[in-house]
């Protein structure tokens, strides 16, 4: 089964020991916690312990120097034991920062002198027709002023809704979205009160005159010279940086481990209660791990383990096991799938197997061609290599799957002449290929009822496993019926005696409809007659009645199944239509590629989702009930 | 209008019912003849809406700030309420709640910091509107300049309203409320375009419209009575929308040579009640009557449609406000009024 078995493991031991415990043996531990404090209300004496991270701002900052100088932070095992006090941590780091903080200023100072030259070079594009004019004349007419600067863009906005009849004019240069940067020239004697209308509109000055001489041709060499300067020096101050943190890389990367494993700790503390003189920490493990903690803790004679069965606790405790699946490593990816629909409960079958089987086989039929299965599986496959995706790994298989169909469709890149050999053509047996995709739908919907009665055991629910339309009498009922159609409407099979099929047919259909009250009994419970029969009757007549019409629609719906074998060879031929009226040149060529990758974008899509759609619908909702809880580790929480 | 109708009707029931179960003037009357805090506390326990507030809380032991936080964690609940009840549009809206509140504890914090005399914020941070806030609460509470307060808000929308003007040498309060009152206003305006139609926009272009003209009226009052500066220089300030006042009409009034002046064309406008009695009364207080009057007057008018949220938010708001001056009084030993 693809659910590992998981059990409840109790660790109690001495409060002091609580740190020293964690860092020993549950770092790399795969435990799913249980809140000991919910768990067990019942013990008075036991406290919960306070959920803050002490060490979070200084993993923050460990982070953060790390990013600074453009290190990516080191992955790496926890260290055993802590060698640092939390003093001494924020000591060593704060000498770190000491050495850093010198650089850092001196870099802001850079990039700010960097942007302002930038920006004067701006404003002097428009003056850089002005050939025989220093700079600094501008700024000694007798009648005009003008200043340079920046001010917020709102304030632009403004200036030109209130304020366009003072005795000034704003010409921007250029806008960096938060900020316009421009000049104004204004009367020299009105300077005082426009200057004060402009630092109204927060107005910022930048003093050309101090940086920039000569004509303004020569102004911008020379400002642009001190900008690569500049950047050399920034480009240094960024290596020493880094040289800093090289320098202390040991001690960094020792501290990072140690913070990180403060903070594991204080999340396994979130979880873990305590009285005066001990600790407590409840989880769930296989048993394997189990056995393995157990083996390491033989020597810890202070820590007592205390292993219980879910079987045992679930009732008593409310505490319900965490589903793990395990699964084999082609099957993984359609975990997706099934989360997207629902997390299997512990006790309930994992569908992720039939879900791979099932999905690659639906979507091989409904979209068979050898060339576009390729791509989808070599785009699927580095996709979900590069990016870790499991949708990648599912496009990546049932591109496999689509190669495989094509073969035996004699179908690449919808040419259907490049290979001789084939199974079948759809377009040829119509017939075949609809009634095979419903036949195709009995089959899984008798699986998926199969699921259902073996999920009724294991939740040992008696009205799941034989009254249900799903159970043992809809199973009997479902193919009987399908049998006798068979037989009726295409002449093959064994002819049965009417009794036979009279008991085959009726019986199940009796038990479907008085499946409530029936399960009440086999539960034995004594309120199982219902207490209003007109009513229970009319209800169970509606009910009744859905059930059988969602039979025929769930069977038919797979007919879908074959009706997209036949779409796909008609859209491939509108493509090759379109490209015989393209010609023969290099259009034709263009049309076909052009076609391929719509038709595999638009109908891989919508196959996707109709293959999605039919596990969903047709199959999940007949023994799929989802209500697990996710396993979480220890190994992979707290992190942040 | 029907549709209207169906729409609100039950919102409209939910806000009357609520509405009808708070202070009458009686109540203020007893209230205020209370002879200390803690008597004052009883009678809120023992006779109004707000028992549940002071349950399992010995009233005895209340502070007077302890009392404004209560009142002010049930104005953000009753909000949930609405909130909860109200459709995505709606909601979307009454974002304008938590919004203003946000832009009133920005307010609150830099008057502490411009007086010399930070506050400190008391906050829970399970209560409604502080699940909704964009700013860091604890780095704004903790911030004592102007450094640490525009270093709070970095990252907000609020740092790009308020860097520029706390940037400059000298402060000015005034200003600088304007500035985020500015800010709020063009966001609700886009918003209530965005997200409403029909009556619904019409009522809250009418409510805040007006909120708008009045505060730009109050501003141009201001400058003209304390500043004795350029008249350009009240523009940067103004809220740069217009809605029963008209853009030719707002720059008319900037430039009137004198306050007497700009008085004279106010009164012509639509919102003289607002310069009525300045003699005897601050703008302040009519403009606060004002806003209340313009509401009440829009739920009459319009029962059915958001208004009655506003309403209702407006109308608890000026509860929670009396009260607490009530309460404020009896503990300094003023004649209650």
């Amino acid at each position: 089964m693809a659910i590992s078995k998981m059990k409840l493991i109790n660790i109690v031991g001495p409060s002091d020991d609580f740190e020293d415990f964690c860092a020993d043996y549950l770092m790399d531990c795969d435990m799913h916690l249980e809140n000991v404090a919910g768990a067990l209300e019942s013990v008075s004496q036991l406290g919960a312990y306070s959920d803050e991270n002490p060490y979070a701002d200084i993993l923050a900052k460990i982070k953060g120097i790390y990013q600074r100088a453009g290190i990516s932070v080191p992955a790496g095992n926890y260290v055993p034991k802590q060698q640092l006090s939390r003093e001494e941590l924020e000591e060593k780091l704060s000498d770190i920062s000491v050495q850093l903080v010198q650089n850092e200023h001196e870099l802001s100072a850079a990039q700010t002198a960097i942007a302002e030259n930038e920006q004067i070079i701006a404003q002097l594009k428009p003056l850089l027709g002005v050939e025989d004019v220093a700079v600094d004349n501008f700024f000694h007419f007798d009648f005009v002023m003008f200043r340079f600067g920046r001010m917020p863009v709102r304030s632009l906005k403004t200036l030109e809704d209130y304020l366009g009849n003072i005795d000034a004019f704003f010409i921007p240069t250029s806008t960096d979205g938060e900020y316009v940067w421009g000049m104004y020239f204004m009367p020299n004697i009105l300077k005082k009160k426009i200057d004060a209308i402009f630092a109204s509109l927060y107005f910022e000055r930048t003093r050309i005159s101090d940086k920039a001489h000569g004509t303004p041709k020569q102004a911008t060499v020379a400002l642009s010279q001190e900008n690569s300067r500049l950047r050399d020096y920034v480009r240094t101050l960024n290596e020493e940086i880094k040289a800093v943190v090289e320098k202390n890389s040991d001690l960094l990367h020792l501290m990072y481990l140690q913070t990180q494993l403060q903070s594991k700790i204080a999340y396994i503390r979130r979880f873990s209660a305590h009285t005066r003189e001990s600790f407590c920490i409840t989880g769930w493990m296989t048993d394997q791990d189990v056995s393995k903690l157990e083996h390491a803790l033989l020597n810890e004679s202070q820590i007592v383990v205390q292993v219980e069965e879910p079987q045992v606790v679930g009732p008593a405790e409310r505490l319900e096991p965490p589903t793990r699946l395990r699964n084999f490593p082609l099957v993984r990816p359609f975990e997706l799938f099934v989360h997207m629909y629902g997390r299997p409960g512990y006790y309930e079958i994992d569908p992720t197997p039939l879900v791979a089987v099932t999905y690659m086989l639906m979507f091989g039929i409904m979209f068979g061609d050898v060339g576009q299965g390729a791509i989808l599986c070599l785009g699927g496959f580095l996709f979900a290599w590069l990016k870790k995706s499991k949708l990648g790994g599912i496009v990546g298989l049932v591109g496999i799957s689509s190669i495989i169909f094509g073969i035996l469709f004699g179908s690449v890149f919808g040419h259907e002449d490049i290979l001789t050999w084939r199974l079948i053509n759809p377009m040829e047996s119509m017939d075949f290929v609809l009634l095979g995709a419903v036949a195709l739908g009995m089959i899984l919907i008798g699986v998926s009822m199969v699921f259902n009665i073996i999920n009724g055991v294991l939740a040992k629910s008696p009205g799941k496993i034989w009254f249900s339309q799903n159970g043992v009498a809809g199973l009997l009922f479902y193919w009987s019926a399908v049998l006798y159609a068979v037989h009726v409407f295409m002449n093959m099979g064994p002819e049965a005696a009417p009794w036979l099929i009279g008991l085959c047919i009726a019986a199940p259909l009796i038990v479907i409809f008085l499946q409530q009250p029936l399960s009440m009994l086999a539960e034995k419970r004594k309120d199982w007659i219902p207490k209003e029969k007109g009513m229970f009757f009319l209800e169970n007549f509606f009910e009744f009645f859905e059930i059988m019409l969602s039979y025929v629609t769930n069977t038919m719906s797979f007919i879908r199944v074959g009706a997209f074998a036949l779409n796909h060879v008609g859209m491939m031929s509108v493509v090759f239509l379109l490209s015989k009226m393209a010609g023969d040149g290099a259009g034709n060529i263009v049309v076909q590629i052009f076609g391929n990758i719509l038709v595999i974008g638009l109908e891989g899509l919508i196959v996707g989702i109709q293959v999605l759609r039919l596990e969903y619908y047709e199959m999940f909702s007949r023994f799929f009930v989802g209500d697990g809880k996710e396993f979480k580790s220890i190994r992979g929480a707290g992190m942040d | 209008m029907l549709s209207e109708l169906f729409n609100y009707s039950a919102l409209h029931s939910k806000t009357s019912a609520m509405t009808a179960r708070h202070l009458t003037e009686q109540q203020y009357a007893e209230l205020a003849d209370k002879q200390s805090v803690a008597d004052a506390c009883s009678y809120l326990k023992n006779n109004t809406v707000y028992a549940p507030l002071f349950e399992g809380i010995n009233e005895r032991e209340l502070h007077r700030s302890d009392i404004e936080r209560l009142l002010d964690g049930y104005m953000q609940s009753e909000v949930q309420k609405l909130y909860n009840f109200a459709d995505m549009s709606t909601r979307r809206l009454v974002s304008y709640t938590y919004f203003r509140y946000e832009i009133n504890l920005l307010k609150q914090v830099l008057r502490g910091i411009l007086s010399t005399d930070p506050i400190k914020l008391e906050y829970n941070n399970n209560n409604f509107f502080y699940t909704k806030l964009a700013v860091d609460l604890k780095k704004l509470s903790e911030s004592k300049t102007i450094r640490e307060f525009l270093a709070a808000v970095e990252g907000t929308p609020y740092y790009k309203v308020l860097s520029p003007p706390l940037s400059q040498p000298k402060t000015d309060l005034f200003t600088v409320e304007m500035h985020l009152d500015g800010y709020y206003f063009r966001r609700m305006w886009q918003l209530k375009d965005k997200a409403l139609k029909g009556q619904d926009k019409k009522v809250i272009t009418q409510s805040f419209g007006g909120e708008i003209d009045m505060l730009n009226l109050m501003w141009i009052y201001r400058f003209k009575k304390y500043y004795q500066l350029d008249n350009e220089l009240i523009f940067p300030s103004i809220i740069p929308i217009h809605y029963k006042i008209s853009q030719a009409k707002l720059t008319e009034m900037v430039y009137a040579p004198d306050l007497p002046a700009f008085l004279q064309l106010a009164a012509a406008s639509p919102y003289a009640a607002l310069f009525e009695n300045l003699d005897s009364r601050f703008i302040e207080q009519n403009y606060t009557k004002l806003v209340y009057d313009r509401i009440s007057k829009m739920m009459r008018e319009y029962p059915f449609s958001i208004i009655s949220i506003l309403g209702y938010v407006h109308f608890l708001e000026t509860e929670i406000k009396r009260i607490v001056t009530v309460i404020e009084s009896i503990r300094y030993g003023v004649a209650p009024k």
